[in-house]
């Protein structure tokens, strides 16, 4: 037997202008149980479980991203990332050890002339970043078909490292030029199937967009500098007030210009993306981005208050416990007590910091998905009707120079 | 056969969605576009996958791997799950996370005793092969780091200079060290003395200003001296290179700047540098008696310069052993002076002003 029940039309044939909204449709606490777990795994295998933390993150933030009525899928394994890492490691072990080397051998020139030896670091920071994006990329499942990205990693390290130059030579004046052609290369090279994408988004209406918040961003420590100096060096104690006000108000000026300018960010890199004749539209909010971040900033303020009392306490105990008047007796042979002492502040110092983990991934990585998920916007969905699956899954030693480099994303 | 459902078919090849009806076959689920079949998926073969709440998303490992089906129906969903016993397979399930402990325990308890075991040892076997010429050249460099984080003005007052070198001259002599000591001090107001690779000493004034007597200077040079003779510090190199480099692989930092990293570092060497220490005592107070001088006032300035050290609330953490214990072992080899004062009363005058101006 056979039973048709009436299909809802999914892509019915509509005008080249019609939008489809997307959504994220996750739900908090499956979303929080998971990193509470996750997180707790991390302490007895001494982090190794972020592999499959992160997979399981990915998963739950892709599958519950519908564009219309359809999901995106996440098809990653721990498995892969934790593979990937320990090729990263057999990669950088040497690195590692001729940076080490050459270290000692420009310290012998001129102390501390190693530093720029960072500079080799940060480029292959780049290149992990890069390929990291193409293991995501191809990870990233839709309609049954799969994101790939040509390209190449190098070449986006050079282009990076050039455009961090010009960058810094000008106060920041090139950034919205340089993430425009960092985007535009990352975006070329990616493909939906056998459809190529693209970046819309230009340096110049970035630099419109955030220009007042870079004159913000030098203003206020240039404003504070200077009523400081003028209130002590030019020895004039009515300024005090004045300098303290300013030198407040840049302090907690200046996240804020962060946080407005990442938003400002976000809504132009969504809203430059293509893929062929499909365009994406951004309404993200500032407000909305604003709302994370001070959610964010509270909850770890709170976690910071509870966890200090909490080790206040369990430090009074311990040092009531043993007195002082036996420390000395204690010192003299007692090192597997110290031992545990040690693995007691490294458990709690273990435990804060994955709380902060749990905390970053909750309120920042989920919430600022699911902000940008629910005010973008597809037009022309229907032109992806017609796209033939290509490309090949990426492998993943890009994500693990990304996680041993520390430039991963979520 | 029961009923069929609507459902839509991704076929992993072309991205358009295709509107199926799912039909339950005794051994497959058949998916049905119009009255064609677009595809039949064996039950043992399906596997779900994460999907928004009210849909159930499925694959099937024989056919294409991209292959997907999304059941937005409720009864058909349940159906599909009842018939597919192995739908939940394959997700991060309880076996795989004890097997991710498992080993992550076991590599952990591996890299910790290595580095705290198998390191030192090799240091100990590694330091003594460095050739000397290596050894000085290594530790120009981190002589170039040691004058930049201090300050690095080094005193060379003339007389000051001349007291110093006499000192120095009175412990090489019964050192034998495998390569020359240079001494000199630092002009920096921390008490501290330290010993590089390729045998240079440093005397910070800070430790110079609150000694009382000749002798305590002598025995911390002769202790320093020791570090030189028993190679420490190409030894430390080693050993801290290498710990932190197994640590590194563990917490995933290989560049070793981890907070995590340094803590653990710290113990680790903690615990080495504790015999060292105890060994450069026992050359210092060899060399004191040696000279016909006791090594008890070198204990006492221990104690006077490191007393707060009783009040740390880790003291596991301090690379110094604790003074009191090094007082101990000192008084234990305590005997009378035999010979005069190694420095006249002038001469410790100046030492103690090499670093005052004229």
């Amino acid at each position: 037997m056979n039973v048709a029940v009436p299909v809802p039309p999914i892509t019915p044939q509509i005008p080249l202008t019609a939008r489809t909204p997307v959504a994220f449709a996750g739900d908090r606490g499956d979303f929080f149980r998971l990193l509470l777990r996750g997180s707790l795994l991390q302490v007895p295998t001494a982090g190794f479980y972020r592999f499959w933390l992160i997979t399981d993150i990915r998963r739950h933030l892709w599958g519950q991203t519908l564009i219309g009525r359809e999901g995106l899928e996440y098809t990653g394994t721990g498995r892969e990332l934790a593979i990937g890492f320990m090729i990263a490691l057999a990669v950088l072990s040497p690195i590692y050890v001729v940076y080490f080397v050459l270290g000692l051998a420009a310290e012998r020139l001129q102390a501390f002339a190693s530093l720029p030896l960072f500079l080799i670091l940060y480029v292959f920071g780049q290149y992990a970043a890069y390929r990291a994006r193409r293991y995501r990329a191809t990870r990233t499942i839709f309609r049954g078909v799969r994101f790939w990205m040509t390209g190449s990693a190098w070449r986006y390290a050079g282009k990076t490292f050039l455009w961090d130059l010009a960058t810094l030579f000008s106060l920041g004046l090139a950034l919205p030029w340089r993430m425009a052609a960092l985007e535009r290369y990352k975006m070329q090279n990616t493909r939906f199937g056998d459809l190529p994408g693209d970046f819309a988004g230009t340096g110049g209406a970035l630099f419109r967009r955030g220009v007042g918040l870079w004159l913000l961003a030098l203003g206020l420590p240039i404003a504070a500098g200077a009523t400081i100096a003028a209130a002590v060096v030019g020895a004039a104690p009515e300024l005090v007030p004045v300098a303290v006000v300013v030198a407040t108000l840049a302090l907690l000026g200046l996240p804020l210009v962060f946080v407005l300018f990442r938003a400002t960010v976000m809504r132009w890199l969504i809203d430059g993306v293509r893929f062929g004749a499909v365009s994406v539209e951004s309404g993200l909010p500032r407000g909305a981005v604003l709302g994370c971040y001070a959610k964010w900033a509270t909850a770890v303020l709170g976690w910071g208050a509870a966890f200090a009392a909490l080790a206040g306490a369990a430090f009074a105990l311990r040092t009531g416990g043993s007195g002082f008047a036996d420390i000395r007796a204690g010192l003299a042979g007692a090192w597997t007590s110290h031992l545990l002492d040690f693995a007691g502040v490294l458990v709690f110092y273990l435990v804060f910091l994955l709380g902060v983990g749990v905390l970053k991934r909750y309120f920042l990585d989920r919430g600022l998905w699911a902000a940008v998920a629910a005010s973008t916007t597809v037009v022309n969905l229907a032109a992806a009707d017609r796209v033939q699956a290509a490309g090949e899954a990426a492998g993943s030693l890009g994500e693990g120079l990304a996680d041993a480099l520390d430039v991963g994303a979520i | 056969m029961s009923g069929g459902a609507a459902g839509a078919f991704y076929d992993g090849v072309a991205a358009r969605p295709r509107p199926v009806t799912l039909r339950f076959g005794a051994d497959a689920l058949e998916i049905l576009e119009g009255e064609a079949t677009a595809a039949r998926w064996p039950y043992p073969g399906i596997r779900r996958l994460p999907a928004a709440a009210s849909r159930l998303r499925v694959r099937s490992l024989g056919g294409p791997a991209l292959a997907r089906l999304d059941v937005d129906d409720a009864a058909a969903a349940a159906e599909l799950l009842r018939r597919s016993a192995q739908a939940e397979e394959g997700t991060t399930d309880r076996r795989t996370v004890v097997r991710i402990v498992g080993w992550s325990l076991a590599a952990t308890a591996s890299l910790v005793l290595t580095a705290i075991y198998l390191v030192p040892l090799a240091a100990d076997e590694l330091a003594p092969l460095v050739p000397v010429g290596l050894e000085r050249r290594i530790g120009e460099a981190v002589d170039n780091q040691v004058r930049t984080l201090f300050s690095g003005k080094a005193c060379a007052g003339a007389p000051g200079s001349a007291s110093l070198g006499k000192l120095s001259a009175a412990l090489a002599s019964r050192a034998a060290l495998p390569l020359p000591a240079e001494v000199s001090v630092l002009d920096s107001g921390i008490p501290n003395a330290v010993a590089l690779p390729g045998g240079r000493v440093y005397l910070f004034e800070g430790l110079l200003r609150r000694a009382r007597e000749p002798d305590e200077i002598a025995g911390i040079l002769a202790h320093e001296f020791g570090h030189v003779a028993r190679r420490d510090g190409m030894r430390k190199l080693i050993q801290t290179g290498g710990s932190s480099f197994l640590l590194g692989l563990l917490f995933g930092d290989i560049t070793g700047g981890g907070t995590l990293i340094f803590l653990g570092r710290a113990l680790v060497d903690s615990s080495y540098s504790r015999d060292a220490e105890t060994a450069a005592d026992r050359f210092a107070a060899d060399i004191m008696v040696g000279l016909g001088r006791s090594p008890r006032p070198m204990g006492a300035f221990l104690v006077r310069i490191t007393g707060a050290q009783k009040d740390m609330p880790l003291p596991f953490l301090a690379s110094h052993p604790v003074s009191a214990e090094r007082l101990e072992a000192l008084e234990a080899r305590a005997v009378a002076a035999t010979a005069p004062p190694l420095l006249t009363e002038q001469e410790w005058r100046d030492l103690k002003s090499i670093c005052k101006p004229g």
